[in-house]
């Protein structure tokens, strides 16, 4: 697992960890049963605050990636091998994803330009996988 | 079906033999006598008595725990074997099993013959050890070579050396992470000490000083849970072990001169897994044969097992620049 804190970067600590770690599973870099470090040693070893790694694994667990019970190391959780259902994508990404279209309508694209935009990025992740 | 185990389980056939003719023998001769003497003096007259189920069971236990150490070690043998070797090691639990199943049926016999008195068998355990050996060669020297293919993959690690070149480049700070933590570690860690401090607690009222002994062994046992983690930051290369994070090794990167991948035979190299020592390194790993030595500026030379040697190196390699 490589991780890294971009100062520069204006969301929250926290947040970067989320997205790293979870850029990882959707790579196949980390696989599911994979073992994570302790809050404690990772805290350590990138000079940050515990309850900010701690925060990271929580909302990571939440959304059901990672496995851990206290005293045990954090794993990697079995990735769901169906589609979530329309119920629970909504839930999970549907308001980002309402906020991102308001964004993207605010600096000038059109649904066209949007829709460009959703399958470059898709066809970048397609190419990072292989 | 082919079997996924390399060496082949058949070559255990006479310790099983042995431990199946001492359960037999253990249950033709019941009742056993409840209190049966358990120790001897010398002369083999019986200076203390117990229940005689208590030690017939211990000694299953530990027949059956030489039989699966042995085969682990057997298993652990031949896949690091590059053509077909004499694997010695393969006679251990074969010579041990045999030698104690004939000591505990000899034991039995003479519960059941209510004459008290144990002259060690020491001709009988020789012969039944000999006859055992003979049969462990036989089989060892059939048995076919097969070689191991390794689950490790050459793995493109193009996208982790971009990416760390761009932290790398960015002077953000960094952390790779990564552990070996195999099936065997946890059960040396969790089974093994449950068993040492059972033992420890039965063993107490007769030589507190042993069980206390055994109790500590079980703990330190206990630390090893969690395997080894390997974590590499900016500043240093460091190795730690177990539930506690204890450090085995710290590296600073400053120190480091070259990180390059290293193929090795465990047994071979290094006469088996752990933090281990040859004449050229020191090892730390648990599983594999594969990792990353390290050569310092002082010259010294360390290797890191890893299940991910391409991305380790790759990233050690970009942090020394």
């Amino acid at each position: 697992m490589l991780l890294s804190i971009n100062d520069q970067d204006s969301r929250p600590v926290y947040v970067q960890i989320v997205n790293q770690i979870k850029e990882q599973i959707q790579r196949g870099s980390l696989k599911s049963g994979d073992e994570l470090p302790s809050v404690r040693e990772l805290a350590a070893s990138l000079g940050i605050n515990m309850h900010t790694v701690r925060r990271a694994y929580v909302v990571l667990r939440d959304q059901k990636l990672l496995v851990f019970r206290l005293g045990q190391q954090a794993k990697v959780a079995k990735l769901r091998s169906q589609p979530a259902s329309s119920e629970e994508v909504t839930a999970a990404i549907g308001d980002r994803l309402q906020e991102l279209i308001t964004e993207a309508f605010l600096l000038g694209l059109s649904p066209g330009d949007f829709r460009n935009l959703v399958d470059t990025q898709m066809d970048k992740l397609k190419e990072q996988q292989k | 079906m082919k079997s996924k185990f390399i060496h082949p389980l058949w070559t255990h056939i006479p310790a099983i033999l042995a431990l199946l003719a001492g359960v037999v023998f253990t249950l033709k001769a019941m009742p056993l006598p409840d209190p049966a003497p358990l120790h001897f003096t010398w002369n083999g007259l019986p200076d203390r008595y117990g229940s005689p189920w208590m030690s017939t069971i211990w000694q299953a236990g530990v027949l059956i725990l030489y039989i699966v150490l042995s085969s682990v070690l057997d298993e652990a043998w031949a896949r690091q074997e590059k053509r077909k070797t004499f694997n010695w090691a393969s006679l251990f639990d074969d010579v041990t099993v045999a030698a104690l199943a004939t000591v505990h049926i000899t034991y039995v016999n003479m519960l059941a013959s209510a004459n008290y008195v144990y002259q060690f068998p020491w001709v009988l355990t020789m012969v039944a050890a000999a006859v055992a050996a003979g049969i462990a060669v036989v089989l060892e020297k059939m048995r076919p070579y097969r070689h191991y293919e390794s689950s490790l993959v050459i793995e493109d690690v193009s996208q982790v050396k971009a990416e760390v070149d761009r932290i790398a480049k960015s002077g953000q700070p960094l952390v790779y992470w990564e552990v070996q933590n195999p099936v065997y570690s946890r059960v040396l860690a969790v089974v093994v000490p449950i068993f040492m401090v059972v033992i420890s607690a039965t063993a107490w009222s007769e030589v507190p000083w042993l069980s206390v002994l055994i109790a500590l062994v079980g703990i330190a046992l206990a630390l090893i849970y969690g395997g080894f983690r390997t974590v590499v930051t900016r500043e240093a290369v460091v190795v730690r072990m177990g539930i506690l994070g204890i450090r085995l090794l710290r590296l600073n990167t400053s120190d480091i001169t070259s990180a390059d991948l290293h193929s090795f035979q465990p047994l071979k190299d290094f006469g088996g897994y752990g933090i281990r020592f040859n004449k050229e390194m020191k090892a730390y790993f648990l599983k594999g044969d594969r990792g990353v030595k390290i050569t310092t500026r002082a010259g010294k030379k360390y290797l890191i097992g890893s299940d991910h040697p391409e991305r380790l190196e790759t990233v050690i390699s970009t942090v020394i620049g």
